[in-house]
């Protein structure tokens, strides 16, 4: 049995669904520097243990976990490498640094502690999108040429355009695609020169090497309420479409209809989990490595370079740099 | 019912068009879109005697089941029928020349899609309406439903300002033989001989000597509904193309699928995405979507809405499963054309906006090549 550690704000992401449903593995420590919040969260998935940090969890209890599970923390790559140096196994929900340099200092971390390290970028586990995946794998759809993502959220949503949203979803890209892209541009909404986290619109456009090319459009400023996802994958003999759009449900209270969207649940999360404690269990790599994290991490650094620059970015081996 | 060919600005409002179908060489909807309302009367077929034997056979197909003459002389064909408008449906690369002709005739315009493959074919017709005072309408989708609902919604300020705006457009038709499916030292497909094969199911948008991609096909479509909707013109784009689909479109190197970034006025941001992305990737004629961001909220329209289902047992599997209902684009085209005639105005989509497209397409295409961002000229 797994012994697993949440630390930071972990709450409303696993619940009594995901606690039942786990296999080979138990929730037994949260760390979480809001004390109610810990409390609550322990309450949820069943840990006797609550501490305030990573640091307090391996004085007082290092004997009483086994792997981690870390998300939305400040500095979350010195909090894996504190887990990785205590031989700990690692999931980092949040991007799994902020720089490939930091990135790479994990990855070391991680395999001179031999332990696993998994970056959760959950998105993949998505039913939707992992129905793409599988119906792509297949081979039905043929060669992949053009994967589409519009990603609406509203500005108050706790996912602001960041770092680690962006490279979640180049982690999708690269992922479907099978490869890193060797060109991209991209923009924010209103000056060039701003910098992605600033900013609450995002466009990215990328090219792969055997003629495939993604767009993805970010927005944080939708109002109050509900986002918007929409993806497509047009193969050369075949494509798929998971949209919103068409699933929805339609609630009339008056006037017009009101559009209720369609949940697809939180079953991503629990198998991302399930993937992260079955790689330890397997003693085999996870589905999402650091080296996937860190390609992720490396094409954010690139759209970043591209949108300061206003030109487009090319890959040279195993850099990218402006054109 | 107006007896000169002069311009007919301010001219009698109710009164019938006669109109000279120069060429109809594609499947006929613009002639038979404008036919569609009763004030444009069809009146004659005409074309050039030096055209090959397909063109004159296709255009006395379409003269025989209108009840018209086809006259094998355009010029003589404008003296002799008193038509004031002229319906140009031939060959892209022969789009502006025909209406170039027309113009200095007097007659107002109403020409298939793309406007021209070069953009100094397109500066001709601007010039040419222009200084003939002569109204224009290059043709288009911007009367469906689903698109005057984007623009009502748009204009409500029910999102605001809008910031960002997104049409992926892509046609689930095949287009001949998939790539690949060649065997070795197979010769290259033959663009025209392609084009006018697809003629029996509709499929030759591209028909024409010179091949031409997706961007240079389709693009007026999404562009239009990209320009009606922000009212703003594109400046930059950057592009990215391949032929994925189809072997004609390898052999030919053209493509037919295409992602552009645009950089429009007022810092406008948008993207195309185009494809013909063959008859197995969607139940309907395509996926077409148009997104637009606001500064108060989102907006997510099907074109294809509203529609209504259909299946049953045995149907061809290449039958659209969904029908689209309630389209008016033809008729509304033809009122909005009628109206310009009438008042002087402007119509929807006038050669000044049609030269504006076709300039950011041919901007896609060299952005594509080089990798390079290209401004719009």
């Amino acid at each position: 049995m797994i012994r697993l550690a949440l630390i930071g704000n972990h709450r409303s992401e696993y619940n009594e669904y995901a606690v039942s449903r786990l296999h080979e593995a138990c929730f037994v420590a949260i760390a979480d520097c809001e004390c109610e919040r810990a409390t609550a969260s322990a309450k949820i998935v069943g840990a006797s243990i609550i501490a305030d940090s990573i640091e307090e969890l391996l004085v007082k209890h290092a004997n009483e976990f086994d792997a981690v599970v870390i998300r939305n923390t400040k500095n979350s790559h010195l909090v894996a490498s504190s887990a990785a140096d205590a031989g700990k196994h690692v999931l980092i929900e949040s991007s799994l640094a902020s720089s490939t340099e930091l990135a790479d200092e994990v990855i070391e971390k991680c395999r001179a502690a031999n332990v696993r390290l998994m970056v959760g970028h959950s998105q993949r586990f998505l039913p939707a999108v992992a129905t793409i995946k599988s119906v792509l794998d297949s081979g039905v759809l043929g060669a992949p040429g053009l994967l589409r993502i519009h990603h609406w959220e509203s500005s108050d949503s706790n996912n602001r355009l960041a770092r680690h949203r962006v490279s979640s979803e180049m982690d999708l890209a690269i992922w479907l695609f099978a490869e890193p892209p060797s060109q991209i541009y991209a923009l924010v909404r209103g000056h060039v020169a701003t910098a992605v986290e600033s900013s609450d619109y995002l466009q990215v456009h990328l090219g792969f090497p055997d003629g495939g090319m993604a767009l993805i459009d970010y927005a944080a400023t939708l109002p109050h309420g509900a986002g918007y996802y929409s993806i497509s994958m047009i193969g050369s003999t075949g494509a798929t479409y998971g949209d919103d759009h068409h699933n929805m449900q339609l609630l009339y209270g008056g006037g017009e209809p009101t559009a209720l969207k369609t949940a697809q649940g939180c079953g991503h999360l629990l198998a991302q989990l399930q993937e992260f404690v079955d790689s330890i269990v397997q003693n085999r790599d996870p589905a999402i490595t650091g080296a996937d994290g860190r390609l992720a991490i490396q094409v954010a650094q690139a759209i970043d370079l591209s949108i300061s620059s206003g030109r487009a970015v090319h890959r040279n081996g195993e850099r990218y740099e402006l054109v | 019912m107006s007896s000169s060919n002069s311009p007919s600005f301010g001219g009698h409002h109710g009164s019938i068009f006669r109109c000279a179908v120069l060429s109809v060489v594609k499947h006929a909807y613009v002639p038979r879109g404008v036919a569609s309302h009763r004030r444009f009367e069809l009146a004659v077929v005409a074309d050039d005697r030096s055209m090959p034997d397909w063109v004159h056979e296709r255009n006395q197909e379409f003269a025989d089941e209108n009840n018209i003459p086809y006259v094998q002389d355009v010029e003589k064909a404008v003296r002799d029928f008193n038509v004031q408008v002229a319906i140009v449906s031939s060959e892209a690369e022969r789009h502006c020349d025909l209406s170039v002709r027309a113009a200095n005739a007097g007659l107002h315009i109403v020409q298939d899609k793309p406007m021209s493959t070069k953009i100094s074919e397109c500066d001709r017709v601007v010039d040419a309406v222009e200084r003939n005072r002569v109204k224009f309408l290059m043709w288009n989708r911007n009367f469906l439903p689903a698109v005057i609902h984007a623009q009502e919604t748009i204009e409500s300020g029910a999102i605001g300002d809008p910031y960002a705006i997104h049409v992926d457009f892509y046609f689930s038709k095949d287009s001949g033989p998939p790539k690949g499916s060649g065997l070795p030292g197979d010769p290259p497909i033959n663009w025209l001989e392609r084009q006018i094969e697809a003629h029996a199911d509709g499929s030759d948008g591209g028909v024409g000597r010179e091949p031409m991609g997706e961007l240079k096909v389709e693009g007026i479509y999404p562009l239009a509904y990209i320009r009606m909707l922000t009212g703003a013109e594109v400046q930059r784009v950057f592009a990215r193309t391949t032929a994925h689909f189809h072997q004609a479109n390898a052999d030919n190197d053209v493509e037919d699928l295409a992602t552009v970034t645009l950089e429009m006025e007022r810092n406008i941001l948008g993207t195309l995405c185009i494809g013909r992305i063959g008859a197995a990737s969607h139940p309907d004629i395509g996926e077409i979507k148009i997104h637009v961001l606001g500064s108060k909220g989102g907006l997510v329209i099907s074109e294809a809405r509203p529609e209504v289902a259909v299946y049953y047992k045995n149907q061809a599997p290449k039958e659209n499963r969904n029908r689209r209902l309630a389209i008016d684009n033809d008729c509304l085209l033809m009122d909005d054309f009628a109206r310009a005639i009438d008042t002087g105005a402007e119509t929807i989509l006038n050669a000044r906006a049609g030269r504006a497209i076709c300039a950011t397409v041919q901007a896609a295409v060299d952005s594509a090549r080089s990798g390079q961002l290209v401004d719009v000229i």
